[in-house]
C-alpha cells in the first residue's frame, strides 16, 4: 500500500496518536514508584493500567507497521530475484500473509466476541473490563490488517500487469 | 501424521517462505495456523488467539517499549556525538587509538540504548569516516564498529534477554547481572584484539595528527562533563535493578523520566524530537510484537502436536555428553541465526531447548547468556547479519557489503572463543548474581 493512501494515513494518525501512551505507561510507573517509597501507598491499579496501555500499542503496532510493509523481512533471496519473478513473489507472499489474517481474524473474533458477551473482566481487586475491550481490539486489528493485506494484492497484482504489458 | 513428519515439514515451510520473503512474523503465523487447521481443525484456531492474548499480557513486556523509548531519545540527542567527541580526544597517540576509544564508545552505548540498528547507524556516522579519514586499515575500522554496535543487545538493559527471560520464565533481573561480566569481556578482548594488530602493524590504524591531540587535560576533562547526566541516568537503571528496588518495567519507566530530564538540561529536547521517537518506539515494537505473535502461535501448535518430546528424545538418542548437547544447541542456533531474527529464534527454539538444559542440570539463566552470546555471532554472519546491513546504509559508497562481511572475522572468531569461555566456565556468567545480588 503506497504510504500516502487515505487508508495508510488513516492507520498511522491513529498509531500516532496511539504511541502517546507509552508516555502514560511513564508517568503512572513514575507515580506508582513515588507512592511506594515517598507515600509508602502502592498503587493497585498502575500495574493493570500499565499492561492494557502496552497491549494496545502492541495490537495497533501490527496495521502501523504492515501499512507500509515494513514487517521483519529476509529478503536475501528474494533482491537476487529477476524483477518479474520478484513480481510474482510479492503476490504470493500477500497471498499467504492474507490466509493467515483472514484465519486469525476469525480467532481472533470468536475470542473477543466471547468476551464481550461475557463482559469479561480482569477479575483482580480492580476488576476493570480490560481482557474484553483487549480481545476485541485485538481483532479490529488483525480485520484491519486483512483488509491492508488485501488492498496490497490489488497492489501487487496490477504491478504484475503492467509488467506483463 | 509422526511428530518427526511434522517437525520436518514445519521446518522446511518455515525455510521455504522465509526465502520466498514472506515477513518472518506471517511465516511463523501461517505456519501455525495451518498446521493447526490440519491437526486440530478449525476448533483449534482460538487457542492461537488465546495464546498470543496470554503473551501480551506479560508485565516485563511492559519494559520492552520502555527502553526503546529511552533509547530512541538518546539517540536523538547529542549524546552519542558529545560521547565520541569526548573519548577521542583521549586516543592520543596509540596506533589504533580512535578504534580503541570506539568500541569504549560502543560498550558505553549499549547501556543506553541496546537497540542494535541504532547503535551501528550512529557509530557508522560518527567514528567510520574519521577512521578511514585517519587512513584506518578499512576492514578493522568496519569491524570494529560492526562488533561494537552489536554489544548492545549484549549489554543490559538488553530486549533480548526480556524476551529470553519472559518465554523461559526466569528472572531478568538475574539475567541482565548475569550479563554484565560477559559484556564486558567480549568488550575487553575486541579492544586488545585492535591494540594487539595495531602494535604489530601500526599502519593499520595511524594516530591522529599532533596538531588534533593538542588539547589541554583540563579542556579534555571539561569535555566529559556534559556526559555526566546521561551517564548517571544509566547507572541509575542498572542500579535499581541490581539492588532490587523496583521491577525491571519501573526501572526502565525511571529510565525515560531520566532520559527526558537529562535532555531537557541538555536543552535538546522538543516536541519533534519527543514524537518521534514515540512513533519509532510504536514501529520497533509493531516489529518485534508481532514476529513474536506469529511464533507464539508456531510454537503453541507444534508444542500441542509433542514436539518438545520429540525433541528431547532426539538429544537423548545423540548420545552425548551435557556439554555435548548444550554444544549441539549451539550448533543449532548458530545456523538458524543465519537466517532468522532473534526474537523468532528464541520464541521458537527456548520452550524446547530450556527445558532439556534444566534437566541437565545447568542453570537456565546461564544458558541465556549464551544465547545472548550466540546471538551476537548471528548479528555479523552472513546471509542475514543485520549489522552489516545497518552499517551498508550509513557507510561511505566505497564500502560494500563484501568488504564488511569480510571484516567481520576476526571478530566472530574472538565472539566464538568468548562463547567457548562461558560455556566451561559458567562462573564468568553466574558469580555476578550468585554473590553480588
Amino acid at each position: 500500500m503506497s504510504e500516502t493512501s487515505v487508508s495508510a494515513r488513516t492507520v498511522g494518525l491513529l498509531g500516532n496518536a496511539a504511541s502517546y501512551l507509552f508516555l502514560v505507561i511513564v508517568a503512572i510507573s513514575a507515580f506508582e514508584v513515588l507512592m511506594r517509597y515517598a507515600v509508602g501507598q502502592p498503587t493497585v491499579w498502575v500495574h493493570e493500567l500499565s499492561i492494557a496501555l502496552a497491549a494496545t500499542c502492541f495490537v495497533i503496532g501490527g496495521p502501523y507497521v504492515h501499512r507500509s510493509r515494513r514487517h521483519i523481512t529476509i529478503n536475501y533471496l528474494f533482491e537476487k530475484m529477476p524483477p518479474q519473478v520478484q513480481d510474482w513473489a510479492r503476490l504470493l507472499c500477500s497471498l499467504l500473509t492474507l490466509v493467515f489474517l483472514v484465519f486469525l481474524t476469525y480467532a481472533t473474533m470468536l475470542q473477543g466476541w466471547q468476551a464481550l458477551q461475557h463482559g469479561e473482566m480482569t477479575g483482580t481487586a480492580l476488576n476493570w473490563p480490560i481482557p474484553a475491550y483487549l480481545k476485541s481490539l485485538f481483532a479490529i486489528c488483525a480485520a484491519v490488517m486483512s483488509l491492508q493485506t488485501v488492498v496490497h494484492v490489488i497492489e501487487d497484482v496490477a504491478r504484475v500487469r503492467n509488467r506483463g504489458s | 501424521m509422526s511428530i518427526g513428519w511434522i517437525t520436518l515439514l514445519m521446518f522446511g515451510s518455515m525455510i521455504l517462505l522465509l526465502m520466498l520473503g514472506l515477513p518472518l512474523a506471517f511465516v511463523t503465523g501461517l505456519i501455525g495456523v495451518v498446521f493447526t487447521l490440519g491437526l486440530f481443525g478449525v476448533d483449534g484456531l482460538p487457542l492461537i488467539a488465546s495464546r498470543i492474548y496470554t503473551f501480551m499480557n506479560e508485565y516485563a513486556l511492559v519494559a520492552v517499549p520502555m527502553f526503546i523509548l529511552m533509547a530512541s531519545i538518546m539517540e536523538r540527542c547529542g549524546v552519542a556525538k558529545d560521547l565520541f567527541n569526548a573519548m577521542r580526544v583521549w586516543a592520543g597517540g596509540l596506533p589504533g587509538g580512535l578504534a580503541i576509544q570506539t568500541m569504549i564508545v560502543a560498550t558505553i552505548m549499549g547501556a543506553m540504548t541496546g537497540i542494535i540498528g541504532g547503535e551501528i547507524v550512529l557509530l557508522g556516522l560518527l567514528a567510520l569516516p574519521q577512521m578511514l579519514r585517519l587512513g584506518y586499515d578499512k576492514k578493522l575500522a568496519i569491524g570494529t564498529i560492526c562488533a561494537g554496535g552489536s554489544l548492545g543487545t549484549m549489554i543490559p538493559p538488553s530486549i533480548v534477554l526480556i524476551i529470553y527471560g519472559l518465554t523461559v520464565n526466569v528472572s531478568i533481573g538475574d539475567l541482565f547481572i548475569a550479563n554484565i561480566v560477559p559484556a564486558l569481556l567480549l568488550s575487553a578482548v575486541y579492544v586488545s584484539y585492535i591494540f594487539t594488530r595495531c602494535q604489530m602493524n601500526p599502519r593499520l590504524g595511524p594516530a591522529a595528527p599532533s596538531e588534533e591531540r593538542n588539547i589541554s587535560v583540563l579542556a579534555k576533562i571539561a569535555m566529559l562533563k556534559s556526559l555526566a547526566l546521561p551517564m548517571l541516568v544509566i547507572a541509575a537503571v542498572l542500579g535499581t535493578i541490581y539492588f532490587g528496588i523496583a521491577t525491571v518495567t519501573e526501572a526502565a519507566g525511571m529510565g525515560v523520566v531520566g532520559t527526558v530530564i537529562a535532555s531537557l538540561v541538555r536543552r535538546e529536547l522538543s516536541w519533534k524530537v519527543l514524537g518521534e521517537s514515540l512513533r519509532q518506539t510504536m514501529q520497533t515494537c509493531g516489529m518485534l510484537l508481532w514476529l513474536s505473535f506469529g511464533a507464539t502461535a508456531m510454537i503453541g501448535v507444534y508444542n500441542l502436536a509433542g514436539g518438545p518430546d520429540f525433541i528431547r528424545e532426539l538429544f537423548t538418542g545423540l548420545d552425548l555428553p551435557a556439554l555435548g548437547v548444550i554444544f549441539v544447541m549451539m550448533a543449532i542456533l548458530f545456523a538458524l541465526g543465519c537466517i532468522m531474527d532473534w526474537v523468532g529464534i528464541c520464541l521458537l527454539t527456548m520452550p524446547i531447548f530450556v527445558p532439556i538444559v534444566r534437566e541437565l542440570g545447568y542453570d537456565p539463566v546461564w544458558f541465556g547468556v549464551l544465547f545472548c552470546l550466540n546471538m551476537q555471532l548471528s548479528y555479523l554472519t552472513p546471509p542475514f547479519g543485520p549489522a552489516a546491513f545497518y552499517l551498508k546504509g550509513v557507510a561511505p559508497p566505497e564500502v560494500s557489503l563484501n568488504d564488511i562481511f569480510s571484516a567481520m572475522w576476526p571478530f566472530l572468531m574472538l565472539q566464538a572463543s568468548v562463547l567457548a569461555l562461558v560455556v566451561f566456565f559458567p562462573d564468568v556468567a553466574l558469580w555476578l548474581p550468585k554473590y553480588g545480588g
